[in-house]
């Protein structure tokens, strides 16, 4: 090779290690940072939670009422159980909308022979413009189901139907397949009472796998066994009572996960509901919000409460969970070109200061740093112009923050809802947490690229997603279809 | 220092955090599940225990040697678990427990703690237990909202008038956790507000009133009719419109009249409250005026004409199918959305 070329590549690889170095600083920084603001705020929060009696709020004549919106889209074998579970939360006013999203199956048939539902007439406002409604119902056994039959639009489309009907002052978006904690509720209206400001709040999301439901409710909670749904165990903490929560105190949050997440019905409906042309719209309806309020002087808060809690299956195989993270992160790379204009723009307060530069840096760039570091180091090593020791000990520091991340959490969720009450599952969750670093990590950087490749190419595919089904002690739960509206 | 050897201490201390973390989290969770092998049977008995006394009053003290062996934080966890299902005598014994056992005291003793954490946990326990007025009542001023907040869920069961009066001023709390709780307690002490809340509605106008409007619109008491009828005149649409709802709650010839002459304000969501009162009222002869809304432009207005039209009965029945056959496209949609509904009802 000519001297010139090597000296080529010998700069660009000085400039690559900089460039690296300086955004290897910069997100352990913030992760630090981060890291202070969740141990702050679970502190705060849980000296809030602990002996506050909600027996209040589910007895006040003033709580707001909330609707939750459940889409189903061939969800005969399971919508039974779904709703009963719902209609048994505990909250004072409560309004449980089943929108049937064009099932080809017998969901509504189902429903209405399970709750002995009628077609009813009412007044309302198409205030979100959406696919027609085909029937409208009610229940004679409970006063605050309606089921709305529509034709088949997506999930976006089905939420919007279900914002249009709702009568309460707050709507709860969840997935059909989500298991909700009765008293989830009650928590998750808390920052609706405290803050004028807030616009959207949401709760943890953690994995079901290997715990056990009954009649729609966990009742024993375990650490999954299965390698891809254990590690995403600690991915989901790390991603709730760490990251989320710790943004609740830099600038708020810009996802509220689409399983469970509470909105204020009037600022919804003022944004037009939920965005049918992105793989992303739970976060995009949060981002269109929190803007609307920077914008409008209304409000504008997202936050995240850590002690509500949604059960979901978490995918156990390699596919179902790489078309799952690359459809994610299509989303985000959706979602920040749309709102591109909040980029480090002091109008949008701290979400277009922190928040969103957070995300583009760390969220967005950060597949695409690590596969540059990579391949630096892999040329680095082939030309013979790193050194390799301190390679090694650089990824070794690189990935041993990560662990201490993942670490960290696990004993911020010891020390405040400790759910895993084996000493097995905790040894269960570390071992998790030290694999997660050796294979999946670098899968995850894969499935992110791809999401990246198709969104510039303008793939808005949601993917097949499969589900076994939550374990049950009664009767098996048969296979959950498609959980997803295409 | 070179480059490598910031590297390796790095990694050195990365290493230490992570085994001080590791011992942490495997020690805490081994030491919690020890404690509640531990705790768990003791709690068992303890709650046996108290059942079985509070059966059975009379002979209570001796039954309740399990329940004074557990430690002072499991005592306190039974008593919040239990004294809220109470009443009546066993209530009042169970209270008389916590006092013996000198919860009350701590519970005192923790109200006037400079940390807010531990005000708001005496303050929680007080609730439960009851207490000195002298240790709550400067918490409903204290600097702390949760604390506020405790203090009013605390003064449900003291409804004399200074409480209800610092209550009604909370109502403009600056923290919105305080404000619902204090509207919470206002509401469940009912009639006993009243008095005060005339009071206050009479003398005060604006945002200040909206809170307290929603309490009177609960408590619906006549004796409410002139703030009301006062603030229907307020600079503050959403204070006009709430007052409507309130004059809809309480009825009579003068609310009535008040909400006819409101189906001209020029704010939408005050014209669309009169006439829902009205609705509500069943007041017929309002029908003409209440028709001639069926044309507003705002929509809202428009449904809460037609609806409230259905509740007339048969004037406003009439009125509904003029407005069907009429020229105006708008009032017919809405006629014939109201009419189906009622079709169906």
């Amino acid at each position: 090779m000519p001297e010139q070329w090597l000296d080529y590549i010998r700069q660009f690889l000085v400039s690559l290690d900089e460039t690296i170095l300086v955004y290897f600083l910069f997100v352990n920084s913030f992760y630090a940072l981060n890291l202070v603001t969740a141990a702050w705020e679970m502190w705060r929060q849980t000296h809030h939670i602990r002996g506050a009696g909600r027996r209040t709020i589910l007895s006040s004549r003033v709580a707001p009422t909330i609707s939750i919106l459940a889409p189903a889209h061939n969800e005969a074998p399971t919508i039974t159980e779904s709703v009963r579970s719902l209609l048994t939360l505990y909250y004072p006013s409560l309004e449980v909308v089943v929108i049937n999203d064009g099932s080809k199956d017998e969901t509504v048939a189902v429903l209405i022979k399970n709750f002995d539902l009628f077609p009813v007439h009412t007044v309302y406002s198409q205030r979100v413009h959406t696919k027609p409604v085909k029937t409208l119902y009610r229940s004679r056994r409970h006063g605050n189901l309606v089921v709305v039959d529509k034709e088949n639009g997506g999930k976006a489309d089905a939420l919007n139907v279900g914002i249009n009907f709702a009568s309460g002052d707050l709507v709860c978006a969840i997935d059909a397949d989500t298991l909700i904690e009765p008293d989830s509720l009650l928590r998750m209206v808390r920052p609706f009472l405290i803050g004028d400001d807030v616009v959207a709040a949401g709760g943890g999301i953690r994995a079901v796998n290997d715990s056990v439901a009954k009649g729609g409710r966990i009742v024993e909670i375990h650490a999954p066994r299965n390698y891809y749904a254990g590690i995403q165990v600690v991915e989901y903490l790390r991603a709730f009572q760490f990251g989320r929560l710790g943004l609740n105190r830099l600038g708020g949050n810009m996802i509220i996960s689409g399983a469970f997440g509470l909105f204020r019905r009037d600022a919804v409906l003022a944004a037009s509901g939920y965005a049918h042309d992105t793989v992303g719209e739970d976060m995009e309806l949060v981002v269109r919000l929190r803007r609307q309020g920077y914008e409008t002087d209304g409000p504008r808060q997202a936050e995240f409460i850590p002690d509500p809690t949604a059960w979901t299956e978490v995918p156990e195989s390699k596919d179902v969970l790489g078309r799952q993270r690359d459809r994610w992160h299509r989303g985000l790379v959706d979602v920040l070109w749309r709102h591109r204009c909040m980029f480090f723009n002091p109008r949008y307060g701290g979400m277009g200061m922190i928040v969103y530069p957070y995300f583009f840096f760390v969220e967005f760039l950060a597949p695409i740093m690590e596969t540059l570091g990579l391949i630096g180091l892999v040329i680095g090593l082939a030309v013979g112009l790193l050194n390799l020791s301190f390679a090694i000990f650089f990824f070794l520091v690189a990935y041993g923050y990560g662990l201490l991340l993942s670490v960290f959490t696990l004993l911020l969720e010891e020390l405040s809802f400790h759910r895993h009450e084996s000493m097995r599952d905790r040894l269960t969750l570390l071992k998790w947490a030290l694999l997660e670093n050796l294979g999946y990590r670098q899968m995850s950087v894969v499935w992110r690229l791809n999401g990246l490749k198709k969104y510039l190419n303008g793939n808005t595919q949601w993917g097949a997603m499969t589900r076994k089904g939550f374990s049950t002690t009664s009767t098996p739960t048969p296979p959950t279809p498609a959980a997803k509206s295409p | 220092m070179a480059p490598e050897d910031i590297v390796k201490w790095t990694l050195f201390v990365e290493g230490i955090a992570l085994s001080v973390l590791v011992v942490w989290f495997l020690g805490h969770g081994l030491l919690l599940q020890r404690y509640k092998r531990w705790s768990q049977p003791l709690l068992d008995q303890a709650r046996e225990a108290l059942t079985v006394a509070l059966d059975n009053p009379s002979r209570g003290r001796e039954l309740l040697e399990p329940f004074r062996k557990l430690p002072i934080r499991l005592q306190i966890r039974l008593f919040s678990e239990l004294l809220p299902t109470l009443s009546g005598e066993q209530k009042q014994w169970l209270t008389n427990l916590g006092r013996e056992l000198r919860l009350t005291t701590r519970a005192e003793r923790q109200c006037r703690s400079r940390l807010w954490w531990r005000r708001l946990r005496g303050a929680r326990l007080i609730t439960l237990l009851g207490a000195r007025e002298a240790v709550m009542l400067p918490l409903l001023v204290d600097r702390n909202p949760y604390v506020r907040a405790q203090a009013a869920e605390w003064a449900v069961n003291r409804p004399d008038a200074a409480t209800v009066d610092i209550l009604l001023a909370l109502l403009s709390d600056p923290d919105g956790w305080c404000r619902f709780a204090v509207q919470d307690s206002l509401l469940r002490m009912g009639g006993n507000v009243l008095d005060r809340l005339v009071v206050y509605l009479s003398t005060h106008a604006g945002h200040e009133v909206k809170a307290p409007l929603q309490i009177a619109i609960n408590i619906a008491d006549p004796r409410l009719l002139p703030p009301a009828i006062t603030l229907t005149r307020d600079h503050i649409s959403e204070i006009r419109a709430l007052a409507a709802t309130l004059l809809g709650s309480l009825g009579g010839a003068q609310a009535t009249e008040v909400l006819t002459a409101l189906l001209t304000d020029a704010d939408p969501a005050v014209c669309a409250s009169a006439t829902r009162a009205l609705g509500k009222l069943s007041h017929w002869p309002a029908a003409a005026t209440v028709a001639s809304l069926l044309r507003d432009q705002v929509w809202e207005v428009r449904k809460e004409a037609g609806l409230a039209l259905a509740a007339l009965g048969a004037p406003g029945v009439l009125f509904l199918n003029r407005a069907l056959k009429g020229s105006d496209p708008s009032a017919a949609d809405m006629a014939r959305h109201v009419l189906d509904l009622t079709s169906h009802a």
